[in-house]
């Protein structure tokens, strides 16, 4: 049943998030079906949309459920916690309520992620003579995308919503900078396979930096964990 | 004695600089129906936060049949036994009633399906009814159903007459009692509505400041605390409120008016002796030991 709620308080976050694709993704699809010839730099228009969106979507769903799972000290202290506390009440733990909404976000990110690709292959016949190239950029995309998710899910354990977001955001711009300014090995920069050199670009799949988004994206769910196991008792 | 429900033992929470609680001891007997009073910020709040596991405690302790709250690998199975309405009665607003109660009854395997049916006839709730469009009244009702319903050894209701009309209290205050009766569950609760508590408890405890002002069994509290009315001929004595046993004294003219918690017939005995003295003995409500204890009243003499 904890599944079912999650879903219920994250459905329409996931629409909306599914709709603003479209209305985004919608002008540079038309601009390609009425160009004379498909090309590769095209993608610049989309790779930037695409990236927006996912961690949009990230740090949207990173948000209230992990809260309600894990509320941060003096959370519970003043009144008005909404159904926090009837959520609390139940004989669940607070790593369950955690694990749950963490994986639906996961799955609803994924979600739109496989929306996404899905029109690029359509749109982008360059993708469907290169498979492995397309799916070297789903796969970028989706560790990405799961280290934001992460960061923003373990922010939500101790930031309230307003400076989840702008912690987050922060974040996101912080890694990004430091790519840009090579501060950052090429090889690490997770951003590095989903923007402008991304592996539908430059025709390489940035495996080391795919890998280490998944590491952090566990790194930081890990520590989200231990921070809510800490408020268990 | 009969065996403890909960017991809390010098239980501490400070939020910033300001105690919450202050050395709080309590101790609930099973299958009692316990009034849980106190002023707004009293802690009462706090203290059924900690019980259920929503806030951690900065000192002391608290057991609930018989397990630490603390204990993280206890806390699931005691809350499985514990029926909760909380002080907003906020449920989620996007389930219907229907929808509520089907989402709650698979944590509890023991839930009554009979019982679920008898309180939404007897509650009037509206299964297909959403909970956003739902009057708090109707939501206490609902939160006492889904408490009920999972066959609870303990239920611990957070002013759960609050939104209710005189109808609707007269109704929940006869279920109540059923439940403690029928079913032998204990019943806490916290609650402003003083005759409420009256009607059903058979214990009451009153805190203020985070401490325990006084606990027992009410008709015991109401044998031992009396006011003794004292009309004088002449000036009244200044040193009643000295004698062993006067919690307070007021005074109006040549009239006293003695809360006494203990030693009721030497203190009148002595009085008596005083020369143009009138003596009248009142029995206490649960009201004025309430507003004793907790500030309005407080004595001059």
């Amino acid at each position: 049943m904890l599944w079912l709620k999650a879903w219920l308080e994250t459905r329409w976050k996931l629409l909306w998030m599914l709709f603003m694709s479209a209305l985004l993704v919608g002008p540079p699809l038309e601009l390609f079906s009425s160009a004379q010839t498909r090309h590769p730099q095209q993608l610049l228009i989309l790779l930037p949309i695409n990236v927006m969106l996912c961690f949009i979507t990230a740090i949207t769903l990173a948000g209230s459920g992990i809260q309600t799972a894990s509320p941060r000290p003096g959370g519970l202290e003043k009144g008005g916690e909404g159904s926090t506390l009837f959520t609390l009440s139940l004989p669940v733990t607070r790593a369950r309520l955690f694990a749950v909404r963490t994986a639906i976000g996961v799955l609803e990110l994924l979600a739109l992620l496989i929306s996404f690709n899905f029109v690029m292959w359509l749109v982008i016949p360059q993708l469907a003579t290169n498979v492995h190239i397309g799916i070297g950029y789903f796969a970028a995309s989706v560790s990405s995308s799961l280290a934001v998710y992460a960061i923003s899910a373990c922010l939500a354990t101790f930031c309230d919503e307003g400076w989840r977001f702008r912690a987050s955001g922060l974040t996101i711009m912080v890694l990004f900078m430091l790519g840009i300014g090579g501060k950052l090995p090429r090889s690490v920069d997770i951003f590095r396979g989903i923007g402008a050199t991304s592996s539908l670009v430059v025709q390489q799949i940035p495996w080391v930096a795919i890998a280490t988004g998944c590491v952090l994206a566990l790194l930081f769910f890990g520590a989200a964990l231990i921070i809510i196991r800490r408020r268990d008792y | 004695m009969s065996e403890a429900v909960i017991e809390i033992e010098g239980l501490r929470k400070c939020f910033g600089a300001q105690a919450a609680l202050d050395g709080l001891d309590l101790r609930v007997p099973a299958g009692s129906v316990f009034g849980f009073l106190g002023r707004n910020g009293a802690g009462k709040t706090t203290t059924i936060k900690h019980l259920l596991g929503l806030i951690k405690a900065d000192g002391g302790s608290a057991r609930i049949f018989g397990q630490p709250v603390g204990d993280p690998n206890m806390s699931v199975a005691i809350r499985r036994r514990i029926g909760f309405v909380t002080e907003d009665k906020d449920l989620y607003p996007y389930m219907t009633v229907d929808g509520i109660i089907r989402f709650t009854r698979p944590f509890f395997p023991g839930w009554q399906r009979d019982l679920e049916q008898r309180y939404l006839d007897v509650f009037e709730l509206p299964r297909g009814k959403r909970i956003s469009q739902l009057s708090k009244g109707m939501r206490s009702k609902l939160m006492l159903l889904l408490a009920i319903c999972h066959g609870a050894e303990l239920l611990v209701l957070d002013e759960p007459m609050d939104g209710l009309d005189p109808p609707a209290v007269e109704q929940v205050l006869r279920e109540l009692v059923a439940i403690a009766a029928e079913q032998g569950t204990t019943i806490f609760f916290s609650s402003h509505q003083l005759p409420e508590v009256e009607q059903i408890a058979d214990h009451v405890a009153i805190i203020d400041g985070g401490k325990m002002l006084v606990c027992g069994e009410l008709d015991d509290l109401k044998t031992h605390y009396q006011r003794l009315s004292l009309v004088c001929s002449d000036e009244p004595p200044g040193d009643v409120a000295r004698m062993e046993g006067v919690v307070s004294v007021r005074r109006s003219g040549r009239m006293l008016s003695i809360l006494v918690s203990r030693n009721v017939e030497t203190i009148a005995a002595q009085l008596r002796q005083l020369p143009g003295v009138a003596i009248e003995r009142f029995p206490v409500t649960l009201k004025e030991l309430f507003l004793e204890h907790v500030g309005n009243g407080k004595c001059s003499g």
